[in-house]
């Protein structure tokens, strides 16, 4: 302590037998502090049982005696001066400053908000990343049994031409030999789409499901080989457990970020939705990167299922908003598969 | 008067201060005759600095990955608390900031081991435990809570105290829930009443009792009054406005410009917007009459007068104000909802008060604030 340093604080404290406050002088002593009120009552402890409150923009300081009393002073400098090694931290000296300051206070929002695109933008994609490769490929089967027992209810069997059907399934084969799959590690079935309607699903655990009504929409074989190369896309970069890591980390980080306040959750949540459909159209390009890249190998033509995800949209018509979606805009997308074919 | 005291902290000299007993600040009478004193509470928090202080909260909690938000919590309550004054001095509120963090963390794991569950054992199975966990856990969270909120508040020295375990809450926070199907819902204003009398009843402050026995008949009115304003004031004109924007610009076949897509958003708010604020009308409603027939340690009475109207109208525009501007009104939003509910409540003492035990009761329980502002049951100080 600095000898330059004021040796009393005015402030109140409570009496013992009643609820007033009375001014009182709070002094150092030699090992600790003493509180004196006006009436003449004191209170005194060492400094290892004394607490004192943090700074905090016009609220009173409390100084907490062992024995359950306490007093209160405003005077925030003086008693930084007079007990700084118990008040007040070199961290909380920071933020104290950029809590009095605008300038500071923005400069510090600034930071959080570049970080907090650096944490959606890269760290929860990283990590998810990650986290997908350490996770063993029985954790990707045991996810897509349950979504496969859900998908068993809204559709039926297949009414397409048996004949197509066997010509498709060949065409799979062909494509997921080439794409390096080991035999049997993914397997393709057509069913009729029921309440999903025209679709094509990649579950994780490697099934790959086509809808009648998909097949009824395309006008040639190549714009089906291709959805399914699309389809085993997602199926190669384990798009599935990735998207459910991301989601927790999403979850977690609102959660954390927002913690008991109720009256953000609606703001969470819709952010939420706007962040996810933004990972969800990060990974549908990198299907589609991947599918043509397999096409071209095959020898299939790579920008067809881009006209036919055009067509689509067209005819079911798009009553949402383009930030909401989880596909990019179809002829966005086409124009990113004709750029990857004509590479 | 107080604020002589709170404003100005001179560099007095001791013995100057001994010797001018008119410094000495105005509080309650000296003992003799018992008096009757009405005292409101005041709100002395200012938007700027708490603003501040919220930009500087949010950012940490960023930037630390959340792990700042429990400190930023306390310094949240810490301000508001402090700025509520009764008789010129503040509340204060001094949580440690670990306790929550720890709470937090756990909360998260139970719930992220909740999310997994039904992966690993059969959907049956998953049920019967969720069921379980939501018979203990939830008063378990409702009792810890207040627990956790009373103990970590003291007024001039006075600790306040919350004495309710889990199995006092769970008939009302849990159990008579499942009595709502049966009784076509008529028995809501019922359980809302024991909830809060479980609330207050439970409620210590200086060792001494808080006591409450509203009627279920004044519930089950203001739960009337409160359907009645909220379907004239707010259900009927979001719903008018809510098809108005939707024939208007609803039509799925034309290019939307920006503007017409932010008004579809908040347009497909509405449901939410109209119950928040409906709630907001009954609170204020079950919490005049909860006030009225509240007393502490016997003799002193508690009141509340919000207009509940007013409260609707505040609610209602924070909560849009909020969206708007992406949650940069939320400091706003909350230091005006707070500034209100404090400035229509008071106190009616008995003076000179006396027997106030100032014994100091510390809870650093883990759980204690997670389950704080989920219920929202309105009875906070
Ligand atoms: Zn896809």
């Amino acid at each position: 302590m600095s000898t330059a340093a004021p040796h009393r604080v005015v402030g109140v404290l409570t009496p013992p037998d009643s609820l007033d406050v009375s001014d009182a002088v709070l002094e150092t002593t030699a090992e600790g502090l003493r509180a004196t009120g006006i009436d003449g009552f004191t209170i005194a402890a060492p400094w290892h049982k004394l607490r004192i409150s943090e700074r905090l923009e016009g609220v009173e300081r409390s100084i907490h005696f062992p024995d359950g009393r306490g007093g209160q002073t405003t005077d925030d400098d003086g008693i930084d001066l007079l007990v700084p090694r118990v008040s007040q931290s070199w961290f909380g000296a920071l933020r104290q400053q950029a809590e009095h300051h605008w300038r500071a206070a923005f400069l510090v929002a600034g930071a959080a908000g570049l970080a907090l695109v650096l944490i959606f933008n890269a760290l929860i994609p990283v990590l998810a990343g990650v986290a997908a490769d350490w996770t063993p490929p029985q954790v990707d089967s045991a996810i897509g049994r349950s979504s496969i027992g859900t998908l068993q209810t809204m559709t039926g069997p297949s009414r397409t031409d048996p004949a197509l059907r066997r010509s498709l399934q060949s065409d799979f084969s062909t494509l997921a030999r080439t794409a390096g799959f080991a035999p049997n590690a993914v397997r393709f079935q057509i069913v009729d789409g029921g309440r999903i309607g025209a679709n094509a699903l990649a579950v994780p655990g490697g099934y790959v499901l086509l809808t009648d009504q998909m097949i009824a929409r395309a006008r040639s074989r190549d714009e089906i080989v291709g959805v399914l190369a699309h389809e085993l896309g997602h199926l190669h970069y384990r798009h599935g457990v990735e998207k459910l890591y991301r989601a927790a980390a999403l979850s977690a980080a609102l959660y954390l970020l927002i913690g008991g306040d109720g009256g953000l959750g609606g703001l969470a949540s819709l952010g939420a939705g706007v962040v996810t459909s933004a990972y969800s159209r990060d990974m549908e390009r990198e299907a589609d990167a991947y599918a043509v890249r397999l096409l071209r190998r095959t020898g299939y033509d790579p920008t067809a299922f881009g006209r036919l995800l055009v067509r689509l949209e067209r005819e079911t018509g798009s009553d949402r908003p383009s930030l909401m979606r989880s596909h990019p805009v179809s002829q966005e997308r086409l124009d990113m598969i004709q750029d990857l074919a004509a590479d | 008067m107080p604020e002589r005291r709170q404003n100005t902290p001179g560099p007095w000299d001791p013995a100057a201060l001994a010797s001018a007993p008119e410094l000495k600040t105005p509080g309650l009478k000296k003992p003799g005759l018992k008096t009757q004193v009405r005292h409101d509470l005041a709100f002395t928090g200012d938007l700027s600095s708490f603003y501040r202080i919220w930009l500087v909260n949010t950012a940490l909690t960023i930037v630390t990955l959340g792990l700042y938000g429990p400190w930023a919590t306390v310094r949240t309550k810490r301000y508001l608390f402090g700025h509520t004054r009764l008789i010129g001095t503040g509340f204060t509120f001094e949580a440690d900031p670990r306790a929550i963090l720890k709470g937090r963390l756990i909360l998260l794991g139970t719930l992220a081991t909740g999310a997994f569950l039904p992966t690993v054992v059969s959907e049956l199975d998953a049920l019967l435990l969720f069921a379980l966990a939501m018979l203990v856990g939830i008063p378990w969270l409702v009792s810890q809570s207040a627990k956790f909120r009373a103990r970590n508040t003291t007024w001039r020295g006075v600790h306040f105290d919350f004495t309710g375990g889990m199995l006092g809450a769970m008939p009302w926070f849990v159990l008579l829930y499942l009595a709502l199907p049966f009784t076509l819902g008529l028995i809501y204003p019922y359980i809302r009443k024991r909830q809060h009398a479980f609330l207050i009843n439970n409620l210590k402050a200086g060792g001494r009792s808080f006591e409450t026995d509203p009627s279920g008949f004044s519930y089950f009115g203001s739960t009337i009054k409160a359907l009645v304003v909220g379907v004239v004031f707010v259900l009927a004109p979001a719903l008018f406005v809510g098809h108005f924007i939707n024939t208007q610009f609803g039509d799925p076949t034309t290019e939307k410009s920006a503007a017409t897509l932010v008004l579809l958003g908040l347009a497909s708010l509405l449901p939410l917007f109209s119950y928040l604020s409906i709630n907001a009308v009954y609170r204020a409603y079950t919490r005049n009459i909860l006030f009225a027939h509240t007393s502490f340690d016997g003799v002193h009475k508690l009141h509340s007068d919000i207009d509940p109207l007013k409260l609707g109208w505040i609610t209602l525009t924070n909560l849009a104000a909020t969206l708007l501007t992406l949650g940069f009104f939320r400091p706003v939003a909350l230091l005006r909802k707070h500034r209100y509910l404090v400035t229509t409540m008071g106190i009616t003492l008995m003076e000179p008060v006396e027997g106030l035990d100032r014994m100091m009761t510390r809870d650093d329980n883990a759980l204690g604030d997670v389950g704080g502002n989920y219920f929202g049951t309105g009875v906070d100080i």
